[in-house]
């Protein structure tokens, strides 16, 4: 059994991390209580997170068009090529991270705030006393459920943004639709998607244990949980963007 | 049942208390009393084994070991039947008909009958803990730690809660339960122990039987006994 | 729907009982600019690593992503100047209001909702002082500031990420990066990110301020104004990046025309 009382965030996100993907290995999520959890909690994360991601990302579409229009007038002195660099920039990079963040600051916040309640209410080492290893029982769903959300929203939201910067793109810019859908297949390959699903895989599996570890970490009473939201926030965004770093500079190179 | 020799625990660079010697025998009952920060609720984890020593030896002869923590950690999402469901199904493996009857035997017992569809935050303070109680005893413990059973209660309530501790130790039917129970009010830990001793000042000091410590000469029992104003505690 | 314009009606009410408290003449001069300093100072020490280490690295991603981009036109010389744009433009303002909403925003909340909660704000109002001057008139201006200021110092180390990027990766000269820089940040451009990143700014203060200030219904109104306050301050500026946008352009294409 782990012990509660440890110092370290980082120690606490590894030792999440060795029981999810032991669970994982083991098939746990065969269980017909565990298997309804993770519903459960893909409800609360990725459906609820639904409506903003929307929005947001519908918006995010109609700017980044903008943008680089923009930019491509000023540098090439051309907007020719907007719906190649967009739909790249789409695939690549903005259809993912954007996503992922919203995830960290909503999904995430709520997971924190929710197991940091249970902590400061003694609820974690009621679980434990009973011979239950909480991270099983509660982190665990939660990971599947974020992996699963994170990966169905990137979905979504890669479909909103492309949705958002084609509109532009055709009013503004007076591209027609099969036009602007057709650089789709000149410029987009196998390597964006695969790019795009690991960086998603990546986010999804990583943020969720931070979010749980900072709510398993929280201490002192309500003022605590909202600490711990705080820095969960944070340290979810600041890893999203590092994460997002590493495998472009790797994705890049190998490109 | 119950054996701790020079036990200390530290939190940071800081000790909460050291060097605490205890020995509670099979079947009977220990009360910690002291003020509050004295590290009563640290004394439970460590026997509970939530938390571990930082220097000492520490014994609990059963792995039998519940706890009704100080604010009762109740699941508040959970109905009152499924915070009982919850550990006979998810540690202990029972489930369907047999764990619904030990639900509501346990329901009965301590006095909760008919709320099982209720949640916990719909109950009056004295029945969420009789509650926290109930979810305690489901899983047959040998060994059971109340920590401050009776805080926030007014005087009736808390005395009906002691004496509901006392009556569920003696009604058990399989086997003698130990128990550790403790408190910042002397009139309760009068009722509930076999044996008194004091959490103060970094140090377990031991006391004796009620009767004993009402009339130990220990400067430090003395002071906290009769709520002096001067003595080695201050 | 309803429920959110009404949310937007309270807030820009909110917004403007704070402007007119803080205009008051001694709000800010005498006593009261020591609040204001001692809120800076926190919001500052609160965000600035944050930003320091965040800028860093989206400076380093939009390096990678440009130069794979511009490589196909042999243009990678340009990278620097696109950064800068792309930077001060959008993804600075953006970055640095986001941050500032889960570091700053959220505590702002948090804090301001459980003195209302535990009638602490009451408790100002009976001493005859303005709550809404003596506790939300700082935050306002610290958090307002620090968008804009972070903005500058993010720019400048996204600037050095991209830069060493570039370098290493894309072998750009970091001379011939740094000189393609004025090309497109001039000063239209810095205006235009200014000028976002003040507006999300007064998004973010006005709205964590207006959740915390009036919550209600105990600790856990508190978590709800929290995540209520993430929430419409994602939102609302999302919709103020398009608005500002099309404002934007619009002015550029009327200047470009005549």
């Amino acid at each position: 059994m782990p012990r509660l009382d440890g110092d370290s965030v980082l120690s606490e996100f590894l030792h999440h991390a060795s029981v999810c993907i032991t669970a994982l290995g083991r098939g746990a999520w065969r269980r017909r209580t565990v298997t309804r959890q993770i519903l459960e909690q893909i409800a609360s994360q990725g459906v609820g997170s639904v409506p903003i991601v929307v929005i947001a990302t519908a918006f995010a579409g109609l700017v980044v068009t903008m943008e680089i229009a923009f930019h491509m007038d000023h540098a090439l002195h051309t907007t020719s090529m907007i719906p190649g660099f967009t739909v790249q920039f789409i695939l690549r990079e903005l259809g993912i991270v954007v996503p992922a963040l919203l995830l960290v600051s909503k999904a995430g916040a709520t997971m924190t705030a929710e197991l940091g309640g249970m902590k400061v209410t003694e609820q974690l080492e009621a679980i434990q006393l009973m011979g239950i290893d909480p991270v099983r029982l509660l982190v665990f769903p939660r990971w599947m459920a974020g992996i699963f959300s994170t990966l169905a929203l990137t979905l979504l939201a890669m479909a909103v943004t492309l949705g958002g910067a084609t509109l532009m793109a055709v009013l503004r810019f007076h591209f027609s639709v099969p036009e602007y859908l057709n650089t789709l297949r000149h410029f987009v390959g196998m390597g964006d998607l695969v790019t795009g699903a690991v960086k998603a895989l990546a986010f999804g599996a990583v943020t969720p244990l931070i979010s749980c570890a900072y709510g398993f970490r929280c201490r002192g009473g309500s003022d605590g949980v909202g600490q711990a939201t705080t820095r969960a926030v944070v340290s979810g965004t600041i890893a999203v963007i590092v994460l997002d770093f590493v495998l472009t500079y790797l994705f890049t190179l190998g490109g | 049942m119950i054996q701790l020799e020079g036990v200390g625990k530290k939190f940071g660079a800081s000790w909460v208390f050291r060097g605490a010697d205890l020995s509670v025998r099979a079947g009977s009952s220990a009360v910690i009393v002291g003020l509050s920060g004295s590290g009563k609720s640290v004394l439970l984890k460590l026997i509970a084994g939530l938390l571990v020593p930082d220097e000492g030896r520490l014994q609990v002869a059963s792995p039998r070991v519940s706890m009704l923590f100080q604010r009762n950690a109740l699941f508040d999402s959970m109905t009152v039947l499924e915070n009982l469901l919850f550990p006979l199904r998810e540690g202990l493996n029972i489930e369907g008909p047999e764990a619904i009857e030990q639900a509501r035997l346990h329901l009965d017992w301590v006095g909760l009958t008919g709320t099982g569809h209720l949640l916990p935050g719909e109950l009056s303070g004295g029945m969420q803990k009789r509650l926290g109680i109930a979810r305690a005893l489901i899983v047959r413990p040998e060994v059971v730690l109340y920590d401050d059973p009776t805080a926030g209660l007014d005087p009736i309530t808390s005395r009906k809660i002691c004496s509901l501790i006392r009556r569920l130790q003696q009604e058990r039917m399989d086997g003698p339960m130990t128990f550790i129970a403790v408190t910042h009010e002397m009139n309760r830990a009068y009722e509930l122990g076999d044996e008194i001793h004091l959490l103060a000042r970094g140090r377990l000091w031991s006391g004796g039987s009620p009767d004993q410590v009402r009339r130990s000469q220990d400067p430090a029992i003395r002071q906290f006994v009769h709520g002096l104003q001067e003595g080695p505690l201050s | 729907m309803r429920q959110a314009l009404r949310e937007l009606g309270a807030l820009i009410a909110f917004i403007g009982s704070v402007l007119k408290s803080s205009v008051r003449p001694d709000s800010i001069h005498g006593s009261r600019r020591s609040l204001v300093l001692a809120q800076m100072l926190d919001v500052y020490q609160r965000s600035l690593v944050t930003v320091l280490f965040a800028g860093f690295f989206v400076g380093a991603i939009l390096a990678l992503q440009f130069t794979a981009m511009l490589s196909v036109y042999e243009a990678r010389s340009l990278t620097g100047g696109l950064t800068a744009s792309a930077c001060i433009r959008e993804v600075g303002p953006l970055i640095i209001s986001f941050l500032l909403a889960g570091k700053v925003g959220a505590y702002t909340a948090a804090e301001l909702g459980t003195m209302r909660i535990t009638d602490q704000i009451d408790a100002i109002e009976c001493l005859g002082t303005d709550p809404l001057e003596y506790l939300v008139v700082p935050r306002f201006i610290a958090i307002v500031s620090a968008s804009v200021l972070l903005l500058v110092v993010g720019l400048m180390v996204a600037l050095l990420g991209s830069m060493l990027v570039a370098s290493l990766a894309a072998g750009v000269n970091p001379l011939q990066f740094i000189s393609g820089i004025p090309r497109f940040a001039g000063f239209e451009v810095f205006a235009a990110g200014m000028l976002k990143s003040f507006t999300y700014g007064i998004i973010v203060a006005g709205v964590s301020c207006h959740q915390g200030y009036t919550a209600r219904g105990g600790a856990l109104g508190v978590g709800r104004a929290v995540t209520w306050a993430a929430i419409y301050t994602n939102l609302y500026i999302v919709l103020a990046n398009f608005v500002l946008g099309q404002a934007l352009d619009a002015i550029a294409s009327l200047r470009g025309g005549v």
